[in-house]
């Protein structure tokens, strides 16, 4: 294989989390490279605005660039993907604040909020990391594609028609399997003492 | 529960479920690049040998002394429709003729119409249309069945797929079933009106409630209107 070719093909993640142990500055721009594009997506599903999108990849840049080392990532992909929507999440409370602002995001969780109406008491009560292990276990448990649907929608975010398109249905039946998922939620969270 | 405690909630997603849900969405991303590549060499393949096929009618049609008998303008629905969210449909159906204008006892279409289903998935959980019946109905409520078919909809045979743009919106609808049928001269009653071709089953996986007692699986409208000399023309819009 000639140079010029080795160059042009992405690094594994093992040795791009390398670069970082190594305090090697093309960290950055190889994790770019690879993933640039994705964690970019990810953002615009949740603010919807260019400048605010690069904003937090670079934030997320740096989030990996202090966290590597100590950290030495299992599977780099969901590490990179769980700084980026947290900064964006961040982001995305800093500006709806009072105010709505058009999100797939928005959208996504008033659906299953809407679902989950409650009383302000059951808030209180309950962290954030207690209902995310329940959900947890909700999810582990749902069959493959319910589960592709689940993570896609609620947690990156993604429109129904890109779902649709990855997983060959109809943007329809993407709405009915939401509806299950929504509705079997809803069961799991009760089983486990979360009344609505 | 507040929207805040339901976005940070998920947000403890577990690592290796998102993980795994990350090589899973690389996986089929890389599917879809890669049937799109194919797409376009076997599509220019097909658009050449067209490309042929219509320089040779063309040369036949020059030579040909009997006049054709209507406009020769394509007559077509149902290949590109615009639906959003939870309006889209799963079921489809759509028409095309090379001619508008026909002779009212030879009103003949080739038809199309299918379903975007994961198959294997439908049939174990939700849907199963295990035979289905093909008709035309005027707006009278005459009803003429074409054929009765003893095969299940949800299937191969019956399926359609969808072209998207690069924004992923569907732009294009493509059929893998079509056949040519004629549309009985005795629904076309009134000098103006329409026609649907509907196909007609029984969801036998549906639970049964007001909305699965209807029968159409999917149908489409088409607009005529009669014109002079035992002819009529059709129209896929509503005439003035």
């Amino acid at each position: 294989m000639s140079k010029r070719t080795e160059q042009k093909q992405p690094l594994s993640d093992e040795q791009i989390i390398e670069l970082y142990w190594q305090r090697q500055e093309n960290a950055i721009s190889e994790t770019d490279k690879k993933y640039g594009e994705f964690l970019f997506r990810i953002a615009q599903n949740i603010l919807h605005d260019r400048s605010d999108c690069e904003e937090c990849k670079n934030d997320t840049y740096l989030g990996v660039w202090n966290a590597i080392p100590p950290t030495r990532p299992l599977t780099f992909p969901a590490f990179l993907v769980q700084i980026m929507r947290r900064i964006a999440i961040n982001r995305y409370k800093e500006k709806t604040c009072k105010k709505r602002i058009p999100s797939e995001l928005t959208v996504a969780i008033e659906d299953v909020q809407n679902t989950l109406q409650s009383n302000d008491a059951v808030d209180v009560t309950y962290q954030a990391q207690e209902v995310g292990n329940i959900i947890n276990d909700y999810v582990k448990a749902l069959p493959d594609r319910r589960r592709y649907i689940f993570i896609d929608r609620f947690y990156l975010s993604e429109s129904v028609e890109a779902i649709a398109a990855d997983l060959k249905i109809s943007p329809a039946t993407v709405y009915r399997e939401i509806e299950k998922i929504k509705q079997g939620l809803k069961l799991h969270l009760e089983r486990n003492d979360i009344f609505i | 529960m507040s929207q805040e405690l339901i976005m940070d909630a998920i947000g403890y997603l577990d690592t290796d479920i998102l993980a795994e849900h990350l090589r899973q969405k690389e996986r089929l991303r890389n599917k879809l690049k890669n049937k799109k590549t194919i797409n376009i060499w076997r599509w220019s393949a097909v658009a050449a040998g067209i490309v042929a096929v219509i320089m040779g009618a063309m040369l036949l049609i020059h030579n040909q002394s009997t006049p054709s008998v209507g406009n020769e303008s394509v007559l077509e629905s149902g290949f590109k429709q615009s639906f959003h969210g939870e309006e889209s449909p799963i079921n489809y159906c759509a028409y095309r003729s090379k001619t508008n204008k026909f002779d009212i006892k030879h009103v003949t279409l080739d038809f199309y119409y299918g379903g975007y289903y994961d198959i294997d998935y439908e049939l174990q959980n939700t849907t199963s249309y295990p035979t289905f019946d093909i008709y035309f109905k005027d707006d009278q409520g005459n009803k003429y069945l074409v054929k009765h078919v003893e095969e299940n909809f949800v299937s191969e045979k019956y399926s359609c797929d969808f072209v998207y743009d690069d924004d992923r919106n569907i732009c294009e609808i493509q059929y893998n079933h079509s056949e040519t049928l004629t549309i009985p001269a005795e629904l076309f009653t009134k000098e103006s009106g329409k026609i649907w071709f509907s196909i007609e089953g029984k969801n036998i996986l549906a639970p049964e409630t007001n909305y699965s007692k209807s029968l159409v699986i999917t149908g489409i409208c088409i607009f005529y209107k009669k014109v002079e000399n035992g002819q009529i023309v059709l129209s896929s819009q509503e005439f003035d």
